[in-house]
């Protein structure tokens, strides 16, 4: 059952958004953690690294002047006005505060170390306000706790800003990535559309149909003219099956149509027996004709049929010089000249086929070449190429005929009373076809020249 | 000749046992392969006419399975697979002949008849074949009539050679392409027709009676005079 083809292409076009805005989303979060991640690590760093200083200058005084030249210090500080508002407080070993502008020791803190908690702290104008703070905790000797802080509010900050910056990423990531990304699957997929519609409608019998090709050469174009050309070998062979089947009818016609006739009239005449006689006789003519026609239609589908992968060397100068041999009587009788001139040539074929491409040209030759005429047979051998030549001195082939001449029962109409089945070239096409070789009719200056010229590979050039 | 027909098409099976009864040759049908090999097995027949394709029993099995029990009776294989290298499959699973359908009756006939004389025939290697006054010699390569030398080609005495070997039987323009020329296609109109004339001229002085006829619609046969 035939799918709606718009569902498919714009189903194909969704999933294909989907994962780009994906993708992009996962690289958005990504990217801002990292970022963030960095940032909060850095600022806490460089808390740490004050808080250790004034930490570090406040233990100097206890090693100099005990818990009480840390006391006074504390209390130099805060009366200070200093860039840096640090937080201070000692406190007996039971936790009581003794100097230091936090009002008591944060239940948290319980062991030395780097501390984050926060606290209220009074700012001018709006009274109390909850602060962060970065401590550093340490333990005297005798039991004194001291605790050295800062305000690392930027970190919370930049902890809010991280996440309604995420969310606003995200958003619009998800956003364009959809609709950038629709559109781009859809620019791609417009070209499967495309082929798809044109594949329907020469399905439904538009043979003509081809797809634009935009001559950049990408993938797209690859694929397009691959596609094309399958169009193109299929309108070529849908054609001349048609053709085919409408020669055959004709030539089938024609017989049989005597035969009927001839029938018909026996019946009446059937007490007179020499004409019955003479009428099966007749008809036994046409009869054999029409199986000599069935049986070269059997054979150009065999030739056609032939598969590289059955071929064998062959010895090809000897198979056209038996063919010319089974045909010299044939020259004699009709008064013509058959002369050979043949170089060794050694072939990968199919037997059957390339005798019967020597006996079809040199028979279709003699027939059309008139008494007193020459029929040449030559085989030629060059590095690369066998050239397999038949002339006659008939009447030849018009140049704007010789494309049709190759095809199934094409009778031009000169020759259309001589007898066959109009399938000889037709089988010689073929073979040269699959023995990839190239058929040419030319012109002889009176008469038809045929060149049937076959690549050789290295192995044949060898023996 | 009492013959077996192996052949599942009825129409092709009436009409080759009404031809041969009319040459007053007995005909036993059968329309399967497993019955075809249990009537070929049963014997008593001079010649078995075999379809390839054939329900139950493919026509190759049962000639392969005739063979391989020791039967030796001729075997014609008649097939629609006009194709080359079925003929050789035929021919090797133990056929004697092998024919392409659509055929004409005068060319089973003629090749049934040839295989199974082939089969009667004496098997010792001859030197010499003589068929009335005409004497073909195989090791010199000549041949004479009433002690008059005959000049042949090589083509014209394999020709003669095959039409002695089948002298007094009907022999068609086929079996003369495919033995003496080894094609498996028609050559050409009446190519075949040409050589035998030829042959005939040299082989007939003028007061002489001709010994090779022409039959109409079939082929050749050569007599003794």
């Amino acid at each position: 059952m035939p799918i709606e083809r718009s569902a498919i292409a714009g189903s194909a076009a969704l999933r294909g958004a989907l994962w780009i805005t994906l993708i992009a989303l996962l690289t958005t979060s990504v990217a801002l953690t990292v970022q963030y991640v960095q940032t909060t690590r850095l600022l806490q760093e460089r808390t740490r690294a004050l808080v250790d200083d004034e930490a570090a200058s406040l233990l100097a005084r206890y090693q100099a002047a005990g818990i009480g030249g840390v006391a006074g210090a504390i209390r130099r500080a805060e009366s200070l006005p200093r860039i840096n508002e640090f937080f201070y407080l000692l406190a007996s070993p039971g936790g009581e505060p003794l100097v230091g502008n936090l009002a008591g020791w944060p239940e948290e803190i319980d062991r030395s170390g780097y501390h984050s908690f926060s606290t209220q702290v009074a700012s001018t104008g709006t009274g109390w306000r909850e602060r962060s703070v970065e401590a550093r905790a340490v333990i005297l000797p005798g039991g004194f706790r001291l605790l050295v802080g800062n305000l690392s509010d930027e970190q919370k900050a930049l902890q809010e800003r991280y996440l309604s910056a995420l969310v606003w990423s995200l958003l619009a990531t998800g956003a364009l990535g959809l609709a950038l990304g629709f559109w781009y699957s859809r620019r791609g997929l417009a070209f499967v559309d495309q082929a798809s519609s044109a594949g329907e409608r020469f399905l439904r019998g538009n043979l003509a149909e081809r797809l634009p090709v935009s001559g950049r050469g990408d993938e797209y174009d690859r694929l397009g003219e691959t596609i094309n050309r399958t169009f193109a070998e299929t309108e070529r062979l849908v054609g001349s099956l048609r053709a085919a089947t409408e020669g055959l009818a004709h030539d089938l016609k024609t017989p049989l149509t005597r035969i009927r006739a001839r029938l018909d009239l026996a019946e009446l005449q059937a007490s007179d027996e020499q004409r019955l006689r003479t009428a099966m006789a007749e008809s036994r003519e046409d009869i054999e004709s029409i199986l000599r026609l069935i049986a070269d239609v059997l054979g150009l589908a065999r030739a056609e049929a032939t598969a590289a992968a059955s071929f064998v060397p062959v010895q090809f100068d000897a198979l056209v010089a038996e063919a010319a041999e089974l045909f010299e009587p044939v020259a004699e009788e009709r008064g013509v000249r058959l002369e050979t001139d043949l170089a060794p040539v050694r072939l990968s074929g199919a037997r059957a086929l390339l005798a019967q491409t020597a006996t079809n040209l040199i028979d279709n030759a003699i027939k059309y070449t008139p008494p007193g005429g020459v029929v040449r047979v030559e085989l030629h051998r060059t590095a690369e190429a066998a050239r397999f030549v038949v002339t006659d001195e008939g009447p030849g082939i018009p140049e704007a005929q010789r494309e049709i001449a190759l095809q199934r029962f094409a009778r031009l109409d000169a020759s259309r009373s001589e007898p066959g089945s109009g399938l000889g070239l037709s089988i010689v096409a073929a073979a040269a076809r699959v023995h990839r070789a190239t058929l040419r009719l030319g012109d002889n200056q009176p008469g038809l020249r045929v060149e049937v010229i076959f690549p050789i590979g290295r192995a044949e050039t060898l023996s | 000749m009492k013959l077996l027909l192996v052949e599942d098409d009825e129409q092709t099976a009436d009409y080759l046992k009404r031809g041969l009864g009319e040459l007053g040759h007995s005909c036993d049908h059968v329309a399967n392969g497993v019955d075809g090999l249990t009537a070929a097995l049963s014997g008593g027949h001079d010649a078995i006419i075999l379809d390839r394709n054939l329900p139950q029993l493919d026509g190759l099995a049962v000639l392969t399975a005739l063979r391989a029990q020791g039967n030796r009776t001729p075997v014609l294989v008649l097939s629609a697979l006009s194709e080359v290298d079925h003929k050789v499959e035929g021919l090797r699973a133990g056929g004697d002949d092998y024919l392409a359908k659509p055929f004409s009756f005068q060319e089973l006939f003629a090749r049934l008849e040839a295989i199974v004389r082939r089969r009667g025939g004496d098997t010792a290697p001859r030197t010499q074949l003589q068929v009335g006054s005409l004497t073909l010699d195989l090791l010199g390569r000549t041949a004479s009539r009433k002690g008059r030398r005959i000049e042949l080609h090589n083509k014209e005495f394999q020709l003669l050679e095959y039409l002695m070997r089948h002298a007094g039987q009907v022999v068609t323009r086929t079996m003369l392409t495919e033995a003496i020329w080894d094609y498996s296609f028609n050559p050409g109109t009446n190519v075949i027709d040409v050589h035998v004339s030829r042959l005939r001229g040299k082989i007939d002085a003028p007061e002489e009676p001709s010994l090779i006829s022409t039959i109409r619609g079939a082929g050749y046969r050569l007599d003794a005079d």
